[in-house]
């Protein structure tokens, strides 16, 4: 029973949990009596190099560690528990422990020293229990230092800004703020995990490598706007951030930082707001630059501030003037004191529009339109300005002018009433020959007032007919009788065309009104005269006519009963010598008087066989057989005849013309012979460009200079002593001149005559 | 016995008419000459010629008469209901288009210029009368 009771109590002391040494009170040496497993365990030791040995032989300060007073307190505590027998609770301590490889390691403990004392008050051992509290040191450590950093960097934490420590290669988030948590949208657990596991999406986006730098090489990094993907609302969206990362030190005495420090202050709106800037500043630039027109900006002074292109394209200048150059040295002279007037003014805060001339620096003249407004600035008011070429519009301008100002000149000068009308035919403007005439005003005229001068019994039909016309949009005219200032209607002939743009819409109608009055009177007579003539001329045909028959028919008679009368008298009475002359008188008479209408009634046959057709006419031939016509007289007067034509074998004329020119002239010939000398008839023919010439020469009579000038009148006869009844030439030059030529005649009084005749060669046709 | 002709003249001049019957009787073959002084007396006398059995080789006629003149004359003529073996001879004063045009596509023996000779006469019936 005893023998079961026995208990180890060496066994029980080296297992009970917790770390126990019993110490003899041998100061200094305090040797080591008994070890707990637990402490052998805790210190790496085996209980045989402990037990036997002083304490701090087995364990033995730490020389690295300055700080760690676990030896020293370790002794102060011992001390105190012997001599004072009293229980010594030491304060907590960091006692090193050697390690496996014969190093330190880092260990604090919570110990106490109890004196261990017999019935008798003999200090016998003292017990010295110990607990290694490292883990909670580090942990509470960790806590103090935290709070610690949160003291320091409060004024950071607090501030709207994501603040955090990342530490280790792995990127420990040791500390992360609240608004480092609000924006990656995480809770305080993600403290102590490392960053990128925690926030994956951070990963790609340059930032390990910003840590990774900064821890490596221990200098500090920033960033500014620099663009960061997150997930907000589920969306991915871009913020900007300033970004400083510093390198952190756990220790002060590191020479290696452990993490980064970083500061992350967000900055999407002001990047955001800076961009918009930036992209209205672009736009804005862009638009100045793009307007066709000068934009300038000139200080108080008159300094050329700012020009876009196009101004400086108008002054002839570049961007080296901006700054430097004085607007002035371009404004026409005669325009300065204006334009400086103008520009004070602006400055002083008006608003104004004028026009001036500028001279380009390489002497261009243009005409410039500005829109100046004063422009608030640092240095007081400038002047902006949006100025335009107006050259060209104001060149247009007056050339338009002028060529209005003509049309109007043109228009009030004219005989004709001018006006125009709108698309519609509302008549907007008469010339001053309207109003003249009709005595109206333009009130009384303007749009369809026009209806008031029209006769009574034409407006209807007029407004019809316009009406009608304005719809169609073409150029019309119509005839109808318009009352003058003095109340009488006279006739018009009006035009009205319509002016159309390139579409064909109609933009305007000018329209005119001819007076026609006079034209229709004439137009009247001139029918009536017509008429007259027309009447005249069958008279005179059926004049011709009726004398041809009804004369020729009693002088028929005539001549018969002479004839009748002569035979009836051949016995007694024609013996008588009295009555054989005066029967001779009435035939000669009878005979003239018949030659004289057979010339009448030639004149109507040549009248009305004018358009004889021409055909190629042998003329040697013909001359040959108008000479075997001819012969009786030709004998008579011993005639020589020379012909030579064979330069126009053909002759383009009708034959019979041809004929009866030739027989005319021959005849002529023959007939004003001179009896002084004998008969030469030449007649030749040449061909000459344009015309066949066919001349017959005599060596007769000739003809006086005088008598030329009437030879080819009808019914001219120079001489009495021969037949005839003065119409021959008068047919020949008729004939000739019916088919595009001529006849001319040169003579001379006692030497003879040439007559040449110009039959027009007509090639095309002969072909 | 050698064959005369039988003529007859159409002309309203008592004149002419006279003058060329006095030239007509001078000529050796000329039988008979008729008068007639316009177309309808001519149209009216060559009926009776027909009933009367004489017949007529030429008829001289003038143009211009009044009642009916030669054209006229010429197309009764044409309608009378006769076998038309008479020439005849239209008497002109002149060669005017306006009277000859006016005969065209009429049976017209010949034209004749006035005033009438015996040359003249003799050609004409020379030519156109074959005994």
């Amino acid at each position: 029973m005893h023998q079961e009771l026995t208990l180890d109590f060496e066994l029980l002391f080296n297992r009970m949990p917790g770390s126990f040494l019993v110490l003899q009170p041998n100061a200094p040496k305090y040797t080591i009596l008994a070890i707990s497993d637990e402490l052998l365990e805790n210190t790496r030791k085996r209980r045989e190099d402990v037990v036997g040995r002083g304490v701090f032989e087995v364990y033995p300060e730490n020389p690295d560690a300055i700080t760690a007073t676990g030896p020293t307190s370790l002794r102060a505590s011992l001390q105190n528990a012997v001599q004072n027998r009293v229980l010594d609770q030491m304060p907590v301590v960091r006692y090193d422990v050697v390690d496996a490889a014969g190093g330190f390691e880092v260990r604090y403990w919570s110990a106490n020293s109890r004196p261990l004392e017999d019935n008798n008050g003999n200090l016998l051992y003292i017990l010295h229990t110990t607990q290694d509290i490292t883990n909670e040191i580090i942990a509470e450590r960790r806590e103090t230092d935290l709070r610690k950093i949160e003291k320091k960097y409060s004024l950071f934490l607090q501030a709207p800004l994501a603040v955090c420590i990342i530490t280790g290669p792995e990127n420990i988030i040791e500390l992360s703020n609240d608004d480092m948590l609000r924006f990656y949208n995480k809770t305080k657990d993600i403290i102590g995990r490392p960053l990128f596991e925690a926030i994956p999406e951070a990963k790609d986006q340059g930032f390990a490598e910003m840590l990774d730098m900064v821890r490596k090489t221990g200098q500090s990094y920033s960033v500014s706007e620099y663009p960061t993907k997150l997930i907000a609302e589920g969306k991915e969206e871009i913020f900007y951030y300033n970004i400083v990362c510093q390198p952190y030190y756990e220790n002060t005495y590191d020479s290696m930082p452990s993490g980064v420090f970083s500061v992350a202050h967000e900055v999407t709106e002001l990047v955001l707001a800076k961009k918009r800037v930036e992209e209205s500043e672009a736009r804005l630039q862009a638009i100045i630059e793009a307007t066709p027109e000068c934009i300038k900006i000139v200080s108080p002074e008159g300094k050329l501030q700012y020009m876009n292109t196009c101004g400086l394209n108008m002054i002839e200048g570049d961007e080296q003037l901006l700054g430097k150059a004085s607007v002035l040295d371009v404004i026409a002279p005669e325009h300065r004191i204006i334009w400086k007037k103008n520009h004070r003014s602006v400055c002083e805060g008006n608003s104004l529009s004028w026009e001036f001339d500028i001279i380009g620096l390489k002497g261009t003249r243009r005409r410039m339109e500005t829109h100046a407004v004063p422009l608030a600035g640092a240095a007081g008011r400038s002047h902006l300005a949006v100025t335009r070429d107006i050259t060209q519009r104001k060149e247009s301008e007056t050339a338009l002018r002028e060529s209005e100002e003509q049309f109007r000149i043109f228009a009030n000068n004219i005989e004709n009433l001018a006006w125009m009308a709108d698309p519609e035919g509302s008549i907007f403007w008469y010339n001053e020959r309207w109003f003249k005439y009709t005595g109206t005003t333009l009130d009384e005229m303007i749009g369809w007032g026009w209806e008031k001068v029209h006769h009574p019994d034409h407006v209807k039909s007029v407004v019809a007919f316009v009406q009608q016309a304005w719809q169609t949009g073409e150029t019309w005219e119509m005839t109808f009788p318009l009352r003058g200032a003095n109340g009488e209607y006279q006739w018009f002939l009006t035009r009205a065309y319509a002016v159309k743009d390139e579409e064909g819409k109609v933009l305007r109608w000018i329209g005119t009104n001819t007076n026609i009055n006079s034209q229709k009177k004439a137009e009247a007579s001139l029918e009536a005269k017509n008429m007259e003539l027309t009447h005249i001329n069958n008279d005179l045909d059926n004049f011709i006519y009726t004398a041809s028959h009804d004369l020729k028919a009693p002088i028929s008679n005539i001549e018969g009963l002479i004839g009748l009368l002569t035979e009836e008298l051949a016995g007694l009475e024609f013996q008588k010598s009295d009555v054989r002359y005066i029967l001779g008188l009435m035939e000669s008479s009878v005979e003239r008087f018949k030659r004289t209408i057979t010339s009448l009634t030639d004149l109507v046959k040549l009248q009305q066989e004018s358009a004889t057709p021409a055909t190629k006419v042998n003329l040697s031939e013909l001359i040959n057989e108008v000479l075997l016509d001819l012969e009786p007289q030709m004998k008579a007067s011993a005639a020589k005849v020379e012909i030579e034509v064979d330069d126009c074998t053909l002759i383009y004329f009708s034959e019979k013309n041809l004929r009866s020119v030739v027989l005319n002239l021959v005849s002529n010939a023959v007939k004003y012979a001179s009896k002084e000398r004998e008969l030469n008839i030449k007649v030749t023919c040449h061909d000459l460009p344009g015309y066949h010439v066919l001349s017959v020469i005599d060596n007769g009579l000739g003809i006086s200079a005088i008598n030329q000038e009437y030879l080819f009148t009808m019914f001219k006869r120079f001489h009495d002593h021969v037949e005839g009844t003065g119409i021959g030439l008068y047919m020949v030059k008729k004939m000739v001149e019916g088919s595009g030529g001529y006849i001319t005649v040169s003579s001379e009084e006692g030497l003879g005559t040439e007559f040449r005749v110009f039959f027009r060669k007509n090639e095309t046709k002969l072909n | 016995m050698k064959k005369r002709a039988n003529i007859l003249l159409i002309d309203d001049d008592p004149i002419t008419n006279f003058v060329n019957k006095k030239l007509l009787g001078k000529i050796a073959v000329v039988n008979n000459v008729l008068l007639a002084n316009n177309g309808k007396a001519a149209i009216h006398l060559l009926k009776e010629q027909s009933d009367s059995g004489v017949k007529l080789d030429f008829i001289l006629l003038d143009i211009n008469m009044p009642m009916m003149n030669g054209i006229n004359f010429m197309k009764a003529y044409l309608e009378l209901d006769q076998i038309n073996t008479v020439k005849v001879i239209v008497l002109t004063t002149s060669t005017h288009p306006r009277d000859l045009e006016s005969f065209t596509g009429l049976p017209i023996a010949d034209f004749l210029n006035k005033p009438l000779t015996i040359p003249k006469i003799e050609a004409v019936l020379e030519k156109h009368f074959t005994v």
